[in-house]
């Protein structure tokens, strides 16, 4: 049977309550975003155990700001709102972000869906973590008597629907670190369909100094149990100025260091890996070529 | 599974078409199932129930969004607007239908109807936020919104038809 069938639902309006509620249900607490990807889980019959839920939407948190270049996302921001804010992408350094939330599933699910929930459910082939991973994006971790702990996204997302929290933890927000100055970054993905997840996805982060690389990165997702981060193929494209030479000799250190992608029904690892040549290449020309800034 | 399970009532309050609704909901329960089930409000539809089709789009807080993936107990305290809360705008019509509704029927933008009342919500959504759209971003918005009847070619004429007229 599947299904969520908690004895309670609150929705707490301090982080001192979520915190509270988290510690007295332990494990049998579900603590909810926007619910779109609880709800597929659910009815996969993966939530029947939970007794509490704990909707986040009354703290508060669902604002977005602006500090000195970095990006403060409150747990509660959706997809939606998030792609609306065009003035953060104008200079380029962002562009993944837009580019992966605007073919990010339908609107109605953008609408409910919280970046938070995104990188918390730890969904290999998710599109956002990557993008946020590409641009280095910390996870605020709120605990016992408001303490917050500050994880990089990749520890964070420990493995396959394992995020770093802790009994009485949960997401508070998200910074999205400033980019340094010429930075453009961009995200491309390959799917099936338009309803379907990824096969495999790309963001990368590319800065262009005197017509040379001078800092390079490039993250894949659905090849892995968490975003993979391409160190040598992005180790390979610095100090080039991105011709044809530079994004082949990149994609031959990706083939070394990607070794054994993720191999499932939709797709074989040898094919995900030819794939992930393809859109390394993609990705980066797209970053380089951005406008802005 | 035989296991006696726990049930606990909450009560929400909702704004269902201009009209306050207090409803006694199980805290699992969609917004689907309250309307459908508890309002009796069956236009709205359930399809694939699991995000993907969009028979069952509903507006919360004038937002589309799939009402079959949405807990009720997070709907607390918003407006929602069904296909039932659509009005006419204008009177020489014995058929009180909003424009969007006519659109569709003029243009033979559905078959079966089932998937109709959704497309006909989350058109009335995209032509609040953007009255003139491009088929492309008619196309790309109604990208959650599945027909296996039509084909698409007479929906989307439908809702350009709208986009045109109004600008």
């Amino acid at each position: 049977m599947g299904g969520l069938h908690p004895e309670n639902y609150f929705k707490p309006k301090t982080p001192a309550e979520v915190v509270s509620i988290l510690h007295r249900y332990k494990e049998d607490a579900l603590i909810m975003g926007g619910g779109t990807e609880i709800y597929e889980l659910s009815e996969r019959g993966f939530l029947t155990s939970v007794k509490a839920v704990v909707d986040l939407s009354n703290l508060g948190l669902d604002k977005i700001r602006e500090r000195d270049g970095e990006v403060l996302l409150g747990a509660s921001v959706t997809l939606s709102q998030l792609e609306r804010q065009r003035e953060l992408y104008a200079g380029g350094a962002l562009g993944c972000l837009p580019d992966a939330l605007r073919d990010l599933g339908p609107l109605q699910v953008r609408n409910m869906a919280t970046v938070a929930g995104a990188v918390t459910a730890c969904i290999p082939f998710f599109d956002l973590p990557v993008a946020l991973a590409c641009l280095n994006t910390v996870i605020e971790v709120q605990g016992d008597g408001g303490k917050i702990r500050r994880v990089p996204i990749l520890t964070f997302q420990r493995d396959y629907l394992q995020p770093d929290l802790n009994e009485g933890e949960f997401v508070a927000g998200l910074v999205v670190p400033k980019q340094e100055d010429g930075t453009k970054s961009a995200f491309t993905k390959f799917v099936s369909n338009a309803g379907d997840w990824s096969i495999v996805n790309c963001a990368s982060a590319i800065r262009v100094t005197r017509g040379k690389v001078s800092s390079a990165k490039v993250v894949f997702g659905a090849v892995a149990n968490k975003p993979f981060v391409a160190e040598r193929a992005a180790a390979a494209l610095v100090g080039t100025r991105l011709d044809d030479a530079a994004l082949e000799s990149a994609g031959g250190a990706l083939d070394e260091e990607l070794v054994d992608p993720t191999s499932d029904g939709k797709a074989s690892g040898a094919y995900r890996k030819r794939l992930a040549k393809i859109l390394l290449k993609e990705t980066v020309r797209k970053a380089a070529s951005r406008r802005g800034g | 599974m035989g296991e006696t399970m726990t049930t606990t009532t909450m009560t929400i309050n909702l704004t269902v078409n201009g009209e306050k609704r207090e409803v006694s909901i199980e805290p699992g329960d969609t917004l689907n199932f309250v309307l459908r089930e508890k309002l009796g409000l069956t236009g709205t539809k359930k399809g694939c129930d699991s995000g993907g089709c969009g028979a069952c789009t509903v507006l919360m807080d004038r937002k589309p969004v799939y009402s079959c993936m949405l807990y009720a107990a997070k709907a607390d305290g918003s407006e929602i607007t069904t296909i039932e809360g659509l009005q006419n705008d204008d009177d020489d019509d014995d058929v009180k239908l909003d424009p969007v509704q006519k659109a569709f029927a003029n243009h033979y933008g559905l078959q079966c109807g089932y998937c109709t009342p959704g497309f006909i919500m989350l058109t009335k959504a995209l032509l609040d936020e953007n009255p003139h759209p491009t088929e492309e971003e008619v196309r790309q918005a109604l990208v959650g919104n599945l027909c296996r009847c039509t084909g698409y070619t007479k929906i989307v004429e439908a809702v350009m038809s709208l986009s045109e007229r109004r600008r």
